[in-house]
């Protein structure tokens, strides 16, 4: 096109001009397509190679879901961890997963105007959501926060040259689907667990905790303080929607998605695993600190329609702790924090 | 919902034709065992404020869940098969309420079964069960550790108040307080398919030989070894049999 123009520009000049013009548009075409090479030719070169990544499972855990259709590879893996922490997944603003899901604050974040969930231990999860509405794989609720919640733009993933290479190398497909997204992204999520609180040394007996530590210990466990039927060992939470009394007309919870009245006001039952790091708490944020929780157990209990029975003094307000067992109790769930969760390597921001 | 089951059925039939055409006969017979719960003989409904107890309370149930053990045919020369199996029993859960047992029964004539409601002390065993649910019947380690034998749950009321009661039982501080069932219900296993039904009636658990008062005991008993002791005896009428060939 350019030079069907040129017979009509006659001085040299211009043919200089021209041929300088002309060489840097072929020049352009050239790095044009050095950076987008026709795909599947290129891609083809990329191996599929995966080294199969298993899960440890630490002494008195259950066993953990895993997926036979997305079984874990390293490379699986690393690519869901760059996925976590890149703003290409979202497909209406700039956020990444960890714009919310902050590594140090346990995967939630504290400040946000949502009640954000923390990403703790979900390979055990099987009801996802406050309201546990979200009943499924790891993998199924990835894909609805791939493709509902972030809107991700696979066009963008898809132009991405070492996304394609990564996802060829991991899944072993030449087009990146919303699936794939997902399937990555659960990988990550299942080496999300937090295994090696100070709870968990106690446990193996490779240390011994303080006397009010202790004291906590055996009011968490005992039916005097009541708690570990709901939060129960090991994961803290036994994957349940229950009323645990915060009202006399409850939010709708889980009823919203099964219409059952006996489903009103409950909830799924939080993890305590580095509850230290999660203010605010409930559903709705309604308690700042961890002293009011406690007070909430001891003196706050509504005995609503469809209370769990196992909130076993509701009809008493709660089980009256002292201020003294109040504290012991916080100290035994202070020992659920998990350092090595919030600060190791593998599960921060890789760019 | 009927029809798949029907040609399962016939395929299944067709299939195990062919079998007795070819190969010997079955010398073990299968069993199922089928788990059902009622109130004053009729089917346990829940979460209904409608039931009345030995003493008077009227009372709601909403969960029910247990573990039998050690299931044990008496055989007609005074010996004992004991199978390996527990059983995990959750009236919530459909497919917990029928125990299959295929081919573990020699043929023969039996003079009675026993069984075990929860563990024995030498059964209970804290970490044995890696998954849920049975994972959840967890019973702490300050408490004797294990796992629960029973979790049944409701609400019974008060001065036209309700309060919940769990009725939680297990090995508190170690201490055995498991229920050993034992019927002496003569039956011979064959080449047919053989059903048990084990009832469990749960009024009984409230009446004999101690009349069960729930505000006496309060809404949780775990740690009372009164209430577990009470339990133990109570116990000795909850279950009732019936065996079809
Ligand atoms: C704007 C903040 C925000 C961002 C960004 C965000 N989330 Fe969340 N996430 C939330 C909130 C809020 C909840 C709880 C929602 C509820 O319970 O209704 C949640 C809950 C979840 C849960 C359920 C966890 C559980 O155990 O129940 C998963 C899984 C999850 N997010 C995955 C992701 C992934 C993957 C990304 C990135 C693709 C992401 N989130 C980005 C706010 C966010
Ligand atoms: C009947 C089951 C049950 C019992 C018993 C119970 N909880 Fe909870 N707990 C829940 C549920 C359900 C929620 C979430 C409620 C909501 O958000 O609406 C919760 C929430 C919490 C939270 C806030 C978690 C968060 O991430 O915001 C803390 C802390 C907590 N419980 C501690 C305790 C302690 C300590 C005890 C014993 C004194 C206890 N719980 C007893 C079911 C229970
Ligand atoms: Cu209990």
């Amino acid at each position: 096109m350019m030079y069907s123009l040129l017979p009509f520009l006659n001085s040299s000049k211009v043919k200089v001009l021209s041929l300088i013009l002309g060489s840097l548009y072929l020049l352009n075409l050239c790095r044009c397509t050095t950076q987008t090479p026709t795909p599947t030719n290129s891609l083809e070169s990329v191996p599929y190679q995966t080294s199969p990544y298993s899960l440890m499972v630490p002494e008195f855990f259950p066993q953990p879901q895993l997926s036979e259709e997305n079984p874990l590879t390293f490379e699986g893996i690393a690519l869901g961890r760059k996925l976590y922490y890149d703003p290409i997944m979202d497909g209406k603003g700039n956020r990444s997963c960890s714009s919310c899901h902050i590594q140090g604050q346990a995967f939630q974040i504290n400040n946000g105007s949502h009640q954000v969930v923390p990403h703790i231990n979900m390979t055990w999860t099987t009801k996802f959501m406050w309201d546990g509405g979200f009943e499924g794989t790891l993998e199924e609720v990835m894909i609805f926060e791939v493709e509902e919640f972030f809107n991700t733009d696979l066009s963008k993933l898809n132009n991405n040259w070492e996304y394609r290479k990564l996802f060829k190398g991991a899944f072993n497909v030449n087009e990146i689907t919303s699936k794939e997204a997902a399937f990555a992204l659960a990988q990550f999520a299942r080496t999300l667990n937090s295994t090696d609180s100070k709870y968990d040394q106690f446990n193996r007996g490779e240390l011994s905790l303080s006397p009010e530590e202790m004291k906590g210990y055996m009011l968490f466990f005992n039916e005097k303080g009541d708690c570990f039927h709901c939060h129960s060992p090991e994961l803290f939470t036994d994957n349940q929607t229950r009323n645990n009394g915060l009202d006399m007309n409850p939010d709708s919870g889980y009823f919203a998605h099964s219409k059952d009245p006996q489903d009103v006001g409950k909830f799924k039952t939080p993890t305590l695993r580095n509850i230290e790091l999660t203010a605010p708490y409930m559903h709705d944020g309604r308690f700042t600190t961890l002293e009011e929780v406690v007070e909430f157990y001891a003196n706050g209990v509504q005995n609503s329609p469809n209370i769990d029975p196992l909130m076993l003094h509701s009809s008493a307000g709660g089980n009256k702790l002292t201020p003294e067992e109040q504290a012991n109790l916080i100290a035994f769930l202070k020992t659920l924090t998990d350092s090595n969760f919030t600060t190791r390597e593998e599960l921060s921001n890789p760019f | 919902m009927k029809k798949p089951n029907l040609v399962v059925l016939i395929l299944f039939l067709s299939l195990l034709w062919g079998c007795t055409k070819n190969t010997p006969p079955k010398i073990k017979s299968d069993l199922t065992v089928s788990f059902t719960h009622t109130v004053h003989e009729h089917p346990v409904v829940l979460n209904q404020m409608q039931y009345i107890n030995a003493n008077g309370d009227t009372f709601s149930i909403k969960t029910i869940k247990y573990f039998i053990s050690k299931f044990t045919l008496f055989t007609e020369n005074g010996g004992q098969l004991t199978l390996p199996h527990y059983w995990y029993i959750d009236i919530n859960d459909p497919e917990s309420l029928q125990k299959n047992l295929l081919q573990q029964i020699p043929h023969g004539t039996y003079s009675g079964f026993s069984f075990i409601l929860g563990f024995t002390n030498e059964d209970n065993v804290s970490n044995m069960f890696t998954s849920n649910p049975e994972y959840l019947m967890f019973w702490p380690e300050n408490m004797g550790g294990g796992y629960h034998y029973q979790k049944l749950e409701g609400q019974y009321l008060k001065n036209g108040m309700p309060h919940n009661f769990n009725f939680h039982s297990g090995g508190l501080d170690k201490t055995d307080y498991s229920i050993q069932v034992i019927e002496n219900l003569p039956f011979t296993a064959s080449q047919n398919l053989h059903n048990l039904t084990i009832n469990m009636e749960i009024q009984n658990w409230f009446k004999s030989p101690v009349t069960w008062d729930f505000q006496y005991f309060g809404a949780g008993i775990m740690q009372n070894h009164e209430a577990q002791e009470t339990i133990q005896q109570n116990g000795h009428d909850v279950f009732s049999f019936t065996i079809l060939k």
